[in-house]
């Protein structure tokens, strides 16, 4: 990689205002079982003949779809514009007699059948990864919050990183694996911790230093992009945002526009906390923090490193959801999170969802189903 | 050579005929596996067709007619399995929001039709006969199909136009020759109530009793469910409901292609198909579908190509033409590119004889349908079940749905 190349990929195209953009994976699926099926390529074909707002992108298996929110100023834009790109990835799927769902996982495809999508970047991370790319076969939501600068992209990535349990805990919807209940609200991020690039960003403090970092690892060959890195959350310099990456992608595009609001709100009130530093002992708990959250959603322990206790989780979340609602108010996202806190309230997230379905259906088959119509908007009238 | 203890081995093993049975279809999966190893693209069901070739009447005789008589019930068992999974896999919701799937089908099966219908006239043929042999050839056997998608693990869009290409061009095919036979007995004895009352019955009959045991058994699976969590039930119920529709079919004079069809695609439409969702009949399937190619193979007579060799040449060289030719052409009008519209009239091309059996009995009625006609269709069946599994198989590769094209991408 030419030194021109290098800066290139390192200017970080910052802006003043707080814009953010939302990333989610689905799950294509067949109307005969709902299993996961290619569908992939055909599905772009079809969306390729038709104009609709955002983008679609493939993923690393033909059993996933990524589509991808344009830039938006507030909440209410963005659920407008995912509720409509809904609509059309919908309506292009039931041409194709495919289905679409949301959801971390699939519940009872097998990892060992899924195909990777044929362009170069997933077969040569099939190569590399071997059988960890199919098991990658996993959804998650990416949250972009736009920065000022470099600096401020690191600074907020550290600041950040002390609310990925809660929002792993407000997203989980991935509790079935393999055919079983693995007894986590979240299992995908199993699938993520396997790759040697997962975790969290390293101990830098400003964007010289992020740059000197990222230099190196490209110098001894590990990274070739920004991409290799799969951090919980990373700065993306060449949209000038930071990117959480801890989600799963929810049963709905409202609540992943929801959870979009809330990282544009947090990041608005701690850009407000200039003199806010990360805690030094915040990687301590990192991991534990995580799993916790992981494991048992709302229902979760964390570790406050600031008052050096530990407190339930979704005492934490009211606190900060709370704390957020003037911001919130200042950027109309009052409404997200105020729905978020009301979900916190009744301890209720997909995960939850998902096994109260799975306890009346007695059949996983029949979860996939109701995760399609839920995603689709037609629970009500199919229900 | 003294062949006499072969012989009487065989006399034997004819004495005791479940043995035979079992040696048979050991010998199946074993010549199968052995196929597979040397030729891996080659599908299962070719190793079980060669070894009920082999084994057949006509080669080296250890199955006789006794023995294909007690196979022939595992095989109904099969062909309602697979015919029943055809049925499930025909969306009506789907097919009315994609009218250029049923446009392409219409044009496809018409096409086929006259193209075969002008040749064989064209040569001689009388038109009950060509006519006949034209509806037979608009078919795709589910037979052949449905074991070469499950065993390849096709996914896309050509695997699962096939399957409702295959569903509707047996349904036009079944309907078209009972009405054509009803006619040909019209003209014959002149009673329209007779000639039409029998066979009417026996569609109408069939669908019926399809539908009838569609809600039943919906009915029940949905209590059932209701009722907590079942590994096994479920689906040995659903099996028992295939296996009592063919037999009640066939015991009513009922058609039982039509009946296991329709509780097939009654099962997917009562509720939107929820009673059946996830049920999956494959590890049965695979039995059944052995000693269904074992019999299909046994029951294959190579003498059938004499005297007729040309023209089935002929007849099979336009079939598969046409097959080919419309899909490739209307492609792009149907979303399609051109080479999955090919692709797709090549996964068509293995041809169905259920068409024929179904109305088996009134076809041997009818002295127009001479015996050239006859062993036209007896030598292109015979062609069809030998390569159409193969020919399948490589168009699903060719189109990149089957699961080894995966597996290709990874190493390349």
């Amino acid at each position: 990689m030419s030194n021109h190349e290098l800066d290139e990929m390192l200017s970080f195209h910052g802006s003043e205002a707080l814009t953010m953009g939302v990333e989610l994976e689905l799950q294509i699926l067949s109307r005969h079982d709902y299993n996961l099926t290619r569908g992939a390529t055909d599905l772009l074909a079809q969306l390729a003949r038709q104009d609709h707002p955002g983008n679609v992108v493939p993923e690393i298996t033909e059993g996933m779809i990524e589509l991808n929110s344009s830039v938006h100023h507030d909440y209410t834009s963005l659920v407008a514009e995912l509720e409509t790109l809904r609509d059309h990835m919908v309506a292009a799927g039931d041409r194709l007699h495919l289905a679409l769902a949301g959801g971390g996982t699939h519940p009872f495809q097998r990892w060992h059948e899924q195909r990777i999508y044929p362009k170069e970047r997933y077969l040569a991370l099939s190569e590399m990864y071997g059988y960890l790319a199919k098991q990658f076969t996993v959804f998650g939501q990416h949250i972009h919050i736009a920065c000022r600068d470099g600096d401020e992209a690191v600074r907020m990535t550290r600041l950040v990183s002390r609310y990925v349990p809660h929002f792993i805990a407000l997203s989980a919807s991935s509790p079935y694996y393999q055919g079983v209940d693995t007894a986590f609200d979240s299992a995908r991020l199993s699938a993520v911790n396997a790759f040697p690039l997962s975790g969290t960003m390293p101990p830098v403090y400003s964007w010289r230093e992020f740059c000197d970092y990222f230099t190196r690892m490209v110098e001894y060959g590990v990274v070739q992009s920004m991409k290799d890195f799969y951090w919980d959350i990373r700065p993306k310099p060449n949209y000038g945002t930071i990117e959480v990456r801890v989600c799963d992608t929810p049963l709905a595009p409202r609540q992943a526009a929801r959870l979009a609001a809330f990282a544009q709100a947090l990041v608005a009130w701690l850009r407000q906390e200039t003199r806010r530093a990360p805690h030094p002992d915040l990687g301590m708990a990192y991991s534990y923090n995580r799993f916790q959250a992981c494991r048992f959603g709302l229902s979760a322990q964390f570790i406050d490193v600031a008052t050096r206790s530990q407190r339930a989780l979704h005492e934490d979340l009211i606190d900060t959801l709370t704390r957020l609602m003037p911001v919130a108010a200042d950027l109309h996202s009052e409404a997200a999170i105020s729905e978020l806190l009301g979900q916190v309230l009744r301890m209720d997230n997909d995960a939850a969802w998902l096994r109260s379905v799975a306890g009346r259906e007695c059949s996983l088959s029949h979860v996939m189903l109701r995760q399609v119509e839920r995603w689709a908007g037609r629970e009500a009238s199919l229900a | 050579m003294d062949y006499t203890l072969f012989a009487q081995t065989v006399l034997l093993l004819q004495d005791n005929r479940l043995v035979v049975i079992g040696l048979c279809l050991i010998s199946a999966i074993l010549l199968s596996e052995w196929l597979h190893r040397l030729l891996s693209h080659l599908p299962a069901i070719t190793g079980y067709l060669l070894t009920g070739l082999l084994m057949g009447p006509y080669v080296l005789g250890v199955l006789d007619g006794e023995n294909l008589t007690q196979l022939s019930l595992f095989s109904d068992i099969a062909i309602g399995i697979l015919l029943f999974e055809l049925g499930r896999h025909l969306d009506w919701r789907w097919l009315r929001g994609e009218p250029r799937l049923v446009m392409l089908i219409l044009l496809e099966s018409l096409a086929v039709f006259f193209a075969v219908y002008l040749l064989l006239w064209g040569v001689g043929l009388q038109p009950l006969a060509a006519a006949l042999l034209a509806i037979i050839a608009i078919t795709t056997s589910p037979l052949i199909l449905l074991p070469v998608l499950r065993e390849s693990r096709a996914e896309g869009r050509v695997s699962d136009w096939a399957q409702v290409f295959a569903a509707a061009n047996n349904m036009l095919a079944l309907v078209a020759a009972v009405l054509l036979v009803a006619l040909a007995h019209l003209a014959q004895t002149g009673g329209w109530q007779q000639a039409l009352i029998g066979p009417m019955r026996e569609l109408l009959g069939g669908l019926a009793l399809g539908m009838l045991a569609a809600w039943l058994t919906c009915r029940f699976l949905h209590w059932l469910r209701a009722h907590g969590p079942h590994d096994v039930l479920p689906t040995l119920f659903l099996f028992g409901a295939v296996v009592a529709v063919v037999g009640a079919a066939k015991a009513l004079v009922f058609s039982p292609l039509l009946g296991v069809l329709a509780l097939g695609f009654g099962c997917r439409h009562i509720k939107s198909g929820e009673a059946v969702l996830g049920m999956q009949l494959d590890p049965l399937r695979s039995l059944f579908v052995c000693v269904l190619f074992v019999q299909l193979g046994a029951s294959l007579n190579p003498s059938a190509w004499q005297g007729v060799a040309l023209w089935t040449l002929l007849f099979l060289l336009v079939r598969t033409l046409t097959r080919v030719a419309i899909p490739y052409l209307l492609a792009p009008f149907c979303g399609l590119r051109h080479a999955q519209g090919g692709c797709l009239g090549v996964v068509l091309i293995p041809m169905s004889s259920l068409g024929l059996l179904a109305v088996h009995a009134s076809v041997t009625t009818l002295p127009e349908l001479d015996t050239q006609a006859a062993g036209i269709a007896a030598a292109a069946l015979m062609v069809m079940e030998l390569l159409g599994p193969i020919a399948t198989r490589w168009a699903l590769k060719q189109v990149g749905e089957i699961a080894e094209e995966g597996r290709q991408h990874v190493k390349s």
